[in-house]
């Protein structure tokens, strides 16, 4: 009598006989690209000592890295850390991939609640005080005060002060952009500008965008845009009314930090800018994905780090960077990756020695060259390689200028939460055409309650 | 049913017994180490507080419903939640319905259409939502280029908070039309050709047919479809994830996001937990009336 | 006459819904042969021009995509046989056994389904980790083995069954076990069928899961890789790139689908049941 399994079996048979089939076929498919996929040079060799680290463990150590890059920065990162390895086969860096940034969070959470967290990460700046918070993180700052050659005083403002949590280092600086202004010269040129003026304030922003929006084909609807960004709440819209409502000198919370206070007037002003723009059909409620590289919107507010894509997409003749128009002052929004040590790290002077090497200004000045990052250091913008590529390019000085008034969000537990309100309520007042104030008043109530709790 | 008792003494009912966990045991063993356990630890949580990061879980009693039911978010996703599940459910069962008794003959090409109409079913959430963004697109998408076309006013599809909703219902019915349609198919399959073939010796005409012969030979079909399709739309998640993140203003906010936010963005898995066994109490309610409301129609043969 | 032109209504219907249902498909085909600028051109140019078939040599090469396609098969081709032997068994106990407390078990099933994973998934990678599976094929595919919408599904395929066949085997004196393998499965081929397929899409399109419990490449599964092609920020990804890794990853779900499709197909000239 055949066996019950053997039954299931036969019946499965022909299923299992393709699945097989294809499964060989794919096998050999892998062998044979897995072979063939070539070495990719990383980027110039470093100059001066090798990364040997000073401190060497008992026992040879392998220190888990998670990391959000992939594409040429995940190559360029790979190769940076090779270095390392080479010359320190004591301190072994294993670099696992954990999702982009957004997704990242959400493994971390997991692991460290599991009980398998990294060594390592890069972790998004912001997510700073949700692990400091519980301890998960080990805290930075007296290494960064004890070990000399980190510098602490080297590091940008800004970036320095995204690590911080109750006023201390729990992360150090790595990654650091700005949201800046691109604009197309050659649609400057098409509609009689001068390519090298972009708009200087929010006057200007306005005037040129309407200049700049065009109904090519006259069925009634714009099909180029004077500007774009982001506007709905999940694509980050809020960083980018952060910079309008900043430029008008607006705050966040009152000075005790307990209580909302963005339903000012500076807020009121940033979101009725909005309206008037979407009136004006300068600016577009339905957004794509790649409206500036498409051609579709003139002008684009976005992260300085993605400079080089666009340099590559559109040759950079075509591609104008500025600082975003100015407000009542100059503001910007600062972003980017910082780096951290988990507390179940097993060799907390192994992982300093190996994160503050990253952060040292050798490599930083590596990876800000190949990437467009902003260099996190001061002392990057002396080195003679940078300095060359500003001249190539006064792209890289724009970029840099716009750190001294780049304004940090505020480190405090109810900012995610607050942030959140916000957003919905500029949502609301942009989407289905409301009156902000009323808007922001009831999102302003709604803050204060997080407070009280 | 019985008791233990009758069914340990009669030796046919015994060897059901003992069939019955030898084909329950796979199962109920997989479920109730990888299912189960989580599931009686969510229970306990939503009695709790956990940030997650901390071991600590101080035990906060009913606090968490409490606050659930005193937040205005809570109960506008939960609203948005049920109009998207009466928008779907009905509408997506009927068109995969449709969709199968056309498919459900050897005509020139069924596989072709069966294949066409999988097509969504298949393809991963994130390549839908870029297909869909642009679809609804407000300037150049699909949907407004073929209104404007014809000389319609184009429609905000996803940038006005009074059509987004139903922008992702009409999204999701066309996304799973192909999913329960095949599940419709695999039912029709099972309805035997004896009996087609007898009801055409006997003059019966296809709306006939479809009433005496299909319809009722298709209800445990139907009655799976409506129960799992309600139930998985109402834990509706990655396409409001990807597309709108409960925007405009709150408006496609459903109730699993807003647990998702809680439980990752806040790290209030407590709270999360007391959410999610709210739709619980909600789906098996709703289940068990549908369960009730076919228990007579079970019997056909 | 009126014959053709049912068949002809027929066919306009369907295809005019075939054309609903593909035309986002074909777009992701003509988007995976463009670069960026011209995927989001406007006016939307339909046909690629250059056509950038790089973009498929480059989507095996940017990740290792091959190796993700495989783990891929071996965790969704084990899950989905898994599932359907599991489920078979249970689903018969539902169909045709009696058993205290039978129902009370079978709404306890279905009221699984009911608690979104987002609580339960980190008490199961909990579980997981303590057997010691994190970044591993089990923990893709042993929590998986059997779930109760298989069970449901060929529960009500059961049903359908007439008891006569049963009857008679067993007044034969055959073990239900036997029933069930020889009788009941050949019988449900569609239904087995269509789980089979379905528990193999679904695993085949998770993301989350294998997210949070693979760290290394080598275990990584499909959409994972996918999701390594989108970068940070969303103005710098490669669209063309994307969806043409897309394309990559739908080609063996949408094989196994035509293939069970002709399986159920074939399923109607077995069932053919004498009154």
């Amino acid at each position: 009598m055949p066996t019950f399994m053997g039954i299931i079996m036969v019946s499965r048979m022909k299923r299992m006989k393709k699945l097989l089939a294809s499964t060989l076929l794919f096998v050999l498919l892998a062998a044979g690209l897995l072979t063939a996929t070539g070495q990719q040079e990383g980027i110039a060799p470093g100059t001066g000592a090798g990364p040997v680290s000073a401190y060497q463990p008992e026992q040879k150590l392998t220190l888990v890295f998670w990391h959000s890059y992939s594409g040429y920065r995940g190559e360029l990162f790979d190769s940076i850390v090779k270095e390392w390895i080479r010359s320190n086969p004591m301190i072994d860096i294993k670099l696992e991939y954990g999702g982009s940034l957004w997704t990242m969070r959400d493994k971390l959470l997991t692991a460290i609640a599991g009980g398998s967290a990294p060594d390592l990460a890069e972790i998004d700046s912001y997510w700073t005080p949700i692990f400091a918070d519980p301890g998960s993180l080990v805290k930075l700052e007296p290494y960064m005060v004890a070990d000399a050659k980190y510098n602490k005083a080297d590091l940008q403002k800004p970036s320095l002060m995204s690590t911080q949590y109750l006023g201390e280092s729990y992360s150090i600086p790595f990654n650091l952009s700005t949201i800046v202004l691109y604009y197309n010269k050659s649609y400057y040129e098409a509609a009689g500008m001068d390519k090298e003026t972009p708009p200087k304030d929010w006057d200007d922003l306005l005037a040129f965008a309407k200049k700049l929006t065009v109904d090519k084909n006259g069925d009634g609807n714009p099909d180029q845009r004077g500007v774009v960004f982001p506007l709905k709440a999940n694509y980050g819209a809020i960083w980018y009314w952060l910079a309008f409502f900043w430029q008008q000198e607006g705050k966040l919370f009152n000075d005790t930090l307990n209580s909302g206070a963005f339903n000012s007037d500076a807020g009121v002003a940033a979101t009725e800018f909005w309206k008037r723009m979407v009136k004006e059909q300068v600016l577009s409620l339905s957004a794509g994905f790649a409206d500036f590289t498409a051609e579709l919107a003139a002008m684009e507010l976005s992260s300085s780090s993605v400079l080089g894509s666009y340099r590559d997409n559109m040759g950079n003749k075509r591609v104008g960077l500025s600082a975003l128009p100015k407000g009542k002052v100059n503001a910007t929004v600062t972003g980017g990756g910082n780096l951290a040590m988990f507390s179940s790290c097993p060799d907390y002077e192994a992982g300093w020695s190996f994160l503050s090497w990253l952060g040292s200004t050798d490599v930083n000045k590596r990876w800000a060259l190949a990437t467009g990052a902003i260099p996190v250091r001061k002392s990057v913008l002396e080195e003679p390689e940078y300095k060359d590529y500003m001249l190539m390019d006064p792209k890289g000085n724009i970029m840099i200028s716009t750190l001294q008034y780049a304004h940090i969000r505020p480190n405090i537990p109810e900012y995610g939460d607050a942030s959140r309100i916000i957003a919905v309520a500029v949502e609301d007042a942009l989407f289905n055409d409301k009156d902000p104030k009323p808007l922001l008043d009831k999102a302003k109530q709604e803050v204060d309650q997080l407070f009280k709790q | 049913m019985g008791s233990l008792r009758s069914v340990l003494h009669s030796p046919l009912r015994r060897e059901d017994f003992f069939t019955g966990i030898i084909c329950l045991a796979p199962s109920l063993l997989v479920i109730a180490f990888f299912v189960v356990f989580p599931i009686i630890f969510s229970l306990y949580l939503s009695f709790h507080e956990w940030a997650i990061l901390t071991p600590d879980k101080p035990f906060v009693g009913l606090d968490n419903f409490e606050r659930m039911f005193s937040t205005p978010e809570f109960w506008q996703a939960l609203k948005n939640t049920f109009l998207y599940t009466v928008g779907v459910v009905p509408f997506g069962a009927a068109a995969s319905l449709a969709l199968a008794l056309l498919l459900n003959r050897t005509i020139l090409g069924s596989g072709f259409f069966r294949t066409a109409f999988f097509l969504p079913v298949i393809t991963s959430t994130i390549a839908i939502a870029v297909v869909w963004l642009w679809v609804y697109d407000d300037n150049i998408g699909l949907l407004n280029l073929i209104l404007r076309g014809l000389g319609f006013q184009p429609v905000r599809w996803l940038t006005s908070s009074k059509t987004a909703l139903l922008s992702m219902i009409i999204m999701n019915v066309w996304r799973n039309a192909g999913y329960h349609m095949v599940i419709f198919l695999a039912g029709l399959q099972s309805i035997p050709e004896s009996l087609y073939e007898a009801a055409t010796i006997d003059g019966v005409n296809t709306f006939q047919r479809f009433r005496y012969i299909t319809w009722p030979l298709l209800v445990p079909t139907t009655v799976f479809v409506l129960i799992t399709n309600t139930i998985f739309t109402f834990q509706v998640f990655g396409p409001i994830y990807v597309m709108t993140g409960g925007g405009p203003a709150r408006s496609t906010s459903v109730i699993v996001y807003y647990l998702y936010q809680r439980a990752f963005e806040f790290q209030e898995m407590g709270y999360a937990s007391a959410v999610a066994w709210s739709i619980f109490i909600i789906l098996i309610g709703l289940t068990l009336f549908q369960l009730w409301l076919s228990r007579n129609k079970e019997k056909i043969w | 006459m009126v014959k053709v032109l049912k068949t002809v209504l027929l066919y306009a219907v369907l295809g005019l819904c075939a054309a609903i249902f593909i035309t986002p498909f074909l777009w992701m085909l003509q988007a995976s042969v463009k670069n960026t600028a011209q995927i989001f051109a406007f006016p939307p140019k339909l046909l690629p021009n250059p056509v950038v078939w790089r973009n498929y040599i480059r989507a095996w090469t940017a990740v290792p995509l091959a190796r993700f396609y495989l783990n891929s098969i071996i965790v969704a081709g084990s899950v989905a046989f898994a599932q359907v032997v599991t489920s078979a068994m249970a689903a018969y106990v539902f169909a045709r056994l009696s058993f205290p407390f039978k129902n009370v078990i079978f709404v306890f099933f279905l009221a699984i389904m009911m608690i979104p994973i987002q609580v339960t998934v980190i008490p199961l990678f909990i579980i997981v980790k303590t057997l010691g599976l994190i970044d591993s094929y089990g923990a893709l595919i042993l929590p998986f083995l059997a779930y109760p919408f298989g069970t449901f599904l060929l529960r009500q395929f059961f049903l359908t069954i007439p008891r006569e066949i049963e009857d008679a085997a067993r007044a034969d004196g055959c073990p239900r076990l036997r029933i069930l393998v020889q009788i009941i499965a050949p019988l449900s081929k569609s239904a087995l069928f269509t789980l089979g397929m379905l528990a193999f899409m679904f695993i085949w399109n998770s993301f989350f899961w294998p997210l949070l419990v693979t760290n290394t490449e080598k275990h990584f599964t499909i959409q994972v890789g996918l999701a390594m092609l989108r970068t940070q920020l969303i103005m710098e990804v490669d669209w063309g790139l994307l969806m043409a890794a897309t394309v990559i990853s739908i080609l063996p779900v949408l094989i196994f689908y035509m293939f069970t499709q002709k399986q159920i197909i074939k399923g109607i000239t077995l069932t053919g049941l004498k009154m």
